[in-house]
């Protein structure tokens, strides 16, 4: 089967981390981003997320972007306008401070929207969030958002098999309650 | 904005072809750019795709008629063409000759070599281009010649040799044959009994690859040990066997000319590199010479006689200095083939040596280097992002080897205008990444114990 190259958004809280001795968030971070250089994916930045990436990057990070850059692999986009995933924000019960944490991390989404909807990123605070949104936004609950220090995730075994968009890892996936 | 360099006129060795010599089984044909880059693993082939041309240099270099190819010298040293000839598992699969091309404003001279029956090294064919009309150099065909053939064959070939038989006076028996000047194959006419043919002047393509080839100017990866003095040469534009034998006495020459120019920019170059400051050639007598460089990397008030012998000096100076002084001496279109110019580098200077490989291109010089310093590709990769080097100035081909049969692979790849080179496959930066990667998984393993 010929494997499909995807374009995705990967955090600057992967690239922080990477560069860290953190255990074992480190070490699978640098494992998520050392499996996106051996095989076909491409990361996805803007001039937004380049700028995230340069205020958290460590010496790893700033190597395998580079690397990545000389591969050829790293897509530049422009993102989608923002006004949906405000509206949605605006729309939701989410509190002030909740709110102000997901306009921080627009960018990933916007990002996304603009490449093949698929984020990585090591927040599950924002993902929470941004799941609450997915309740009343179809085009929130579309993206595909992994973390790569999660190991019940698979994260690494989801971009060896293509980083398809699977259901259950989008944002608007919505789990069936158990039959009793 | 890409900036590309497209349709400029082709100057100096633009191609060459290597088949059956060494782990180079296969043909290889390798494009040569104002800048060329060989990298790839240890024994790949790298030094082997080169090693025909430079056969050809010393054959052409030796003061006696050495045969077709000179094995021993001082650019590759080997006993016998069968050291050099591609091996496969099985002795039947051991290559019986190796081809070697070379091309020049797109006319190819390719020579084949071998032994015949008897076991003598012999030039088995030449193929060139013939130039019609060689004030245009527009017309051109291809001719083969291999020694030993018929004197009607060759008129086939050269059709101008009928003029000669035709001019010829009655009573003087012509014929035509194949003339071997060293590793070189052309029509020659045979008088009467004279015992040596005489060769015919004809425009022939090959009469520039011999002066590329002449003038191509090596430098090996073993530069030799610093010595206390050098002996003196007269500096002209070639420089027969490896070049670091020459380094002393081309910056007495220099010193001696006064080409201050070339002087200022040695050292300018050398203190980009964070070597020296200062380096003087100082005349001992008619025969030596030694060199004196700055005691200290930067200049200091009151030390303009700062100076130490450069025997008394860390590697760093005694090895790069004839990398920097080949890059100055070499000029428009001539080969500089440099063997990893990158040892005994700190790794600031392999990235600032970039700088100086740029401005040898800029001056038309064509230099290919051979270099395991992903420091130096990464510094390169970033002066075509920068638009300071011209994308199709430059070209990396990474060599590998068949683990199964041995065989080399070339993949070759250009820079786009940002600097990447795709699907190249350069492992340098991976295995910097992996050894980076093993310590901080270490360390954060020691961290929670």
């Amino acid at each position: 089967m010929r494997k499909m190259s995807r374009r995705i958004v990967v955090d600057a809280s992967v690239a922080r981390s990477a560069g860290s001795t953190e255990h074992p968030a480190s070490v699978a971070s640098r494992q998520f981003l050392q499996e996106m250089l051996a095989i076909c994916h491409r990361v996805v930045m803007t001039d937004e997320i380049e700028q995230e990436w340069k205020r958290h990057r460590s010496g790893f990070a700033t190597s395998w972007l580079a690397t990545m850059r000389s591969k050829g692999k790293v897509v530049t986009v422009a993102p989608v306008d923002q006004e949906v995933l405000l509206a949605a924000v605006h729309a939701s019960e989410l509190e002030p401070r909740q709110r102000t944490d997901v306009e921080k991390d627009c960018l990933l989404v916007t990002a996304a929207w603009a490449a093949d909807n698929l984020v990585a990123s090591n927040d599950d605070k924002v993902r929470r969030l941004l799941r609450q949104l997915a309740a009343n936004s179809p085009e929130v609950g579309r993206v595909v958002w992994v973390n790569p220090t999660a190991s019940e995730e698979t994260p690494v075994e989801w971009l060896r098999g293509g980083a398809r968009t699977e259901q259950k890892r989008t944002l608007g996936y919505v789990p069936r309650p158990r039959n009793r | 904005m890409t900036r590309a360099r497209r349709n400029r006129p082709g100057l100096g060795i633009e191609r060459i072809v290597v088949e059956g010599y060494k782990s180079l089984r296969t043909r290889q044909e390798i494009e040569i750019r104002p800048l060329t880059v060989l990298a790839g693993v240890n024994s790949s082939g790298k030094s082997s795709a080169m090693q025909p041309l430079l056969l050809l240099k010393q054959t052409l270099e030796t003061p006696y008629d050495p045969g077709p190819l000179q094995l021993s010298g001082p650019n590759v040293d080997v006993t016998e063409i069968e050291q050099v000839l591609a091996r496969g598992p099985k002795r039947a699969s051991t290559a019986q000759e190796f081809k070697f091309g070379v091309t020049i404003r797109d006319h190819s001279t390719e020579w084949t070599f071998g032994k015949d029956p008897s076991g003598d090294l012999r030039v088995r064919s030449m193929e060139t281009a013939v130039i019609d009309r060689p004030k245009t150099g527009r017309k051109f065909r291809t001719v083969s010649l291999r020694e030993g053939m018929t004197s009607s064959r060759l008129q086939d070939l050269f059709p101008e040799l009928n003029q000669i038989l035709k001019a010829r006076p009655k009573k003087i028996n012509l014929s035509f044959t194949v003339v071997r000047r060293r590793c070189f194959l052309l029509p020659g006419i045979r008088v009467d009994d004279m015992p040596v043919p005489i060769p015919i002047h004809t425009e022939l393509a090959s009469d520039q690859t011999q002066r590329e080839l002449a003038r191509a100017i090596h430098l090996p990866a073993l530069r030799g040990n610093p010595r206390r003095t050098y002996r003196t040469v007269a500096v002209e534009n070639e420089f027969p066997g490896t070049f670091d034998t020459y380094t002393a006495g081309v910056i007495a020459a220099w010193r001696s000319r006064e080409e201050t120019e070339q002087l200022e920019r040695l050292r300018l170059d050398l203190q980009e590199l964070r070597l020296t400051w200062k380096v003087e050639a100082r005349k001992i007598n008619d025969a030596e010479v030694e060199l004196l460089v700055g005691r200290l990397p930067q200049p200091q008030r009151g030390g303009a006689w700062d100076l130490v012998n450069i025997a008394d000096v860390g590697f760093g100076v005694s090895q790069t200095l004839p990398v920097v002084v080949t890059l100055l001496v070499a000029g428009p279109g001539q080969l500089v083939y440099l063997e990893q110019p990158e040892i005994h580098l700190h790794p600031r200077a392999q990235v600032a040596f970039a700088n100086l490989l740029k401005r040898a291109v800029d001056r038309g010089v064509r230099v290919v280097v051979e270099t395991h310093s992903s420091l130096l590709i990464r510094a390169l990769q970033t002066l075509v992002a920068r638009q300071e080097l011209y994308t199709d100035d430059l070209i990396l081909h990474w060599f590998s080897r068949d683990p199964r049969t041995g065989d080399t692979k070339i993949d070759t790849a250009e820079l786009d205008h940002t600097g990447a080179f795709g699907d190249w496959p350069e492992d340098f930066v991976e295995v910097q990444l992996e050894t980076e990667a093993r310590y901080l998984d270490a360390a954060a393993e020691a961290a929670r114990r």
